[in-house]
Order: structure tokens, then C-alpha cells, then sequence
């Protein structure tokens, strides 16, 4: 156990750390991509795609039509085939199956109300924090940036 | 995602009971983890958006903390990795908190399993309303902590 953190070898020890991490990254990106397909494959395959599970996230609401809503994405409107009408405008996040091309028939529908602020707040607040924390703690370690690590004062 | 200041709130009152003030400091850092790396992997390094999985799922974090605790000096090095894994854990709880339409706030299982887990209790975009009770909690710890310092000396 000593062995896994000691000094030696360390530059292996990480590049092995990377490489399993990329592995799983690699392994995650092929296995998700089959499970629940990104919407912009579902614009070009949408028939190969039929009855996958997909999320569209945060999106707004452009139209509306007999069979349901058209929802604005990064390639283009996608039909969302459902009884719900949300707003004009509103920003919805919708889970369902792929029904064709451009179609989705949804599963779930949830109106983000106020997404744009509360997303911006989240971020703000999160660079805030790291960097007040990072301020506040900067007294228990120096940094030793020339020996790649970071030293405690202690 | 759940805003950071949420994160680092729950790491606080247990980290109260951590003695290492560096310690401490690395059980908040390990907080904050998980959505560094997935935010640096996707925005900065261009990854796809499922490559970023393994920032919150078990295995992955702990290849996550075993590599950044390399950062640190060795005498430190085993008990910062314990402490950035023990944060890292405490984000991926709180993230299951959140209601992410069923697709899944953690992979815990991944790279044995692909499923997403989540307990749907708020919808992710609202957590960042609970700002007000963090705060409260924050300083509850605080008064908490220095009272566990007097006790002690």
C-alpha cells in the first residue's frame, strides 16, 4: 500500500492513473452513446435510433402543432410528440423515445422555469466559492511548482 | 450540476471532526472534484459529453483522487487521497439528491454498469435555491467548530 503513494515512480504511477481514466471515459462514451443516443444523431437516424431513450435538456419551445411542440436544439427543431402544450418560449427539458426522424415521442416533459438565471446564478456561485476557498486555505500549503507538487507548511 | 457552494457546505460539518486542518481542507477540495473535472474535460478539453461519466462514478473518482493526489507531497499523500475520496464520495451523494428527468445524476457502477442513478428528490436547477440553508448550515459548523477547538483546549 506504501508503494502506491510513495515518490517512486511516481510519472508512471500517473500516466497509468490516465490511461485507466481515459479507458473508462472511452468506454463510458461508446456504451452511453448506444443506450441513449444524443439528439443530434436522432436528427440524421432517426429510424435506426427508434425506441432508444434520449434527453434533451433545457431547451425552448419554438411552436406548437396538432401532435405537440417543436423544441429548438443545436441541430435544428425536433418534434416532441405529446399532449402537454408549454409556452411559447419556455424553456422544458424532455425525456422520451425516439419516433423517427426529428420526432421524439416524450416520456416526461418538465417546464424549467427561470433556467437562465439559476444557471448562471449556479455557475457564479461555483467559481466564487472555489476561489474564496482556495484563498482562504492558501496558508496550509506553498506551492513548489518547480518539483510538481504542492507542499504543506506544515 | 448542484452549485459548489452546496458541495463544500456538506463537507463541513464532517470535516469539523477532522483534526489536520490540511486534511480539512483536501475533504473540500474533494468536493469540488467531480464537476472540475467534468467541466474541464468537456469545455476545455473538448471531450464528448459521455466521456465525463467517470468523474462521477465510484471507480472512476477513485482513479481521479489516486491521480490528483500526486499533487501532493508524499508524507501527505495517503491521507490527502483518503480525504479528496471521502469529499468526492460525499459530492456524489449529494448529487443523487437531484432529479435529472431519469437519465441518471451519478454512474456509481460505471464501468460495470452504464445505468444512471438518481433519487429524484429536486429538480437540478433548483438546488441552487437552497443557498439560504446552506448558508444557515455553514454557520452552525462554524459556531460548532469552535466550540469542539475550546473543548479541546
Amino acid at each position: 500500500m506504501k508503494a502506491l503513494f510513495s515518490d517512486r515512480l511516481w510519472l508512471p504511477k500517473l500516466g497509468l492513473a490516465a490511461a485507466l481514466f481515459a479507458w473508462m471515459g472511452h468506454r463510458a462514451q461508446v456504451e452511453i452513446r448506444d443506450l441513449h443516443p444524443n439528439i443530434s444523431r436522432v436528427a440524421v437516424f432517426g429510424d435506426a435510433l427508434r425506441d432508444k431513450r434520449v434527453s434533451v435538456a433545457a431547451r425552448e419551445v419554438v411552436g406548437h402543432a396538432p401532435d405537440g411542440f417543436d423544441l429548438d436544439t443545436d441541430v435544428g427543431s425536433m418534434r416532441i410528440l405529446t399532449a402537454e402544450r408549454p409556452p411559447q418560449g419556455a424553456i422544458v427539458t424532455v425525456m422520451g423515445r425516439v419516433a423517427g426522424n426529428r420526432r421524439i415521442e416524450a416520456t416526461r416533459v418538465q417546464i424549467n422555469e427561470g433556467w437562465k438565471w439559476k444557471r448562471a446564478l449556479n455557475y457564479g456561485v461555483s467559481v466564487a466559492t472555489v476561489l474564496v476557498f482556495l484563498w482562504l486555505i492558501r496558508k496550509r500549503f506553498r506551492l513548489r511548482l518547480s518539483e510538481g507538487l504542492f507542499r504543506s507548511r506544515c | 450540476m448542484a452549485d459548489l457552494f452546496t458541495h463544500l457546505v456538506s463537507a463541513r460539518l464532517p470535516g469539523a471532526f477532522v483534526r489536520d486542518r490540511r486534511l480539512q481542507a483536501l475533504l473540500v477540495l474533494g468536493t469540488f472534484l467531480p464537476d472540475i473535472g467534468a467541466k474541464g474535460l468537456y469545455h476545455v478539453a473538448r471531450c464528448g459529453e459521455n466521456f465525463i461519466v467517470p468523474t462521477h462514478s465510484v471507480l472512476g473518482l477513485l482513479v481521479l483522487c489516486y491521480g490528483a493526489s500526486f499533487l501532493l507531497e508524499e508524507r501527505l499523500r495517503a491521507g490527502g487521497f483518503l480525504a479528496l475520496l471521502g469529499g468526492a464520495l460525499l459530492h456524489l451523494a449529494v448529487d443523487l439528491l437531484k432529479d435529472q428527468n431519469g437519465m441518471g445524476a451519478a454512474w456509481l457502477l460505471h464501468p460495470f454498469s452504464p445505468v444512471g442513478t438518481e433519487l429524484g428528490l429536486i429538480p437540478t436547477e433548483n438546488v441552487i435555491l437552497l443557498l439560504p440553508i446552506d448558508a444557515a448550515i455553514l454557520v452552525a459548523t462554524w459556531l460548532l467548530e469552535r466550540r469542539l477547538r475550546r473543548v479541546q483546549q
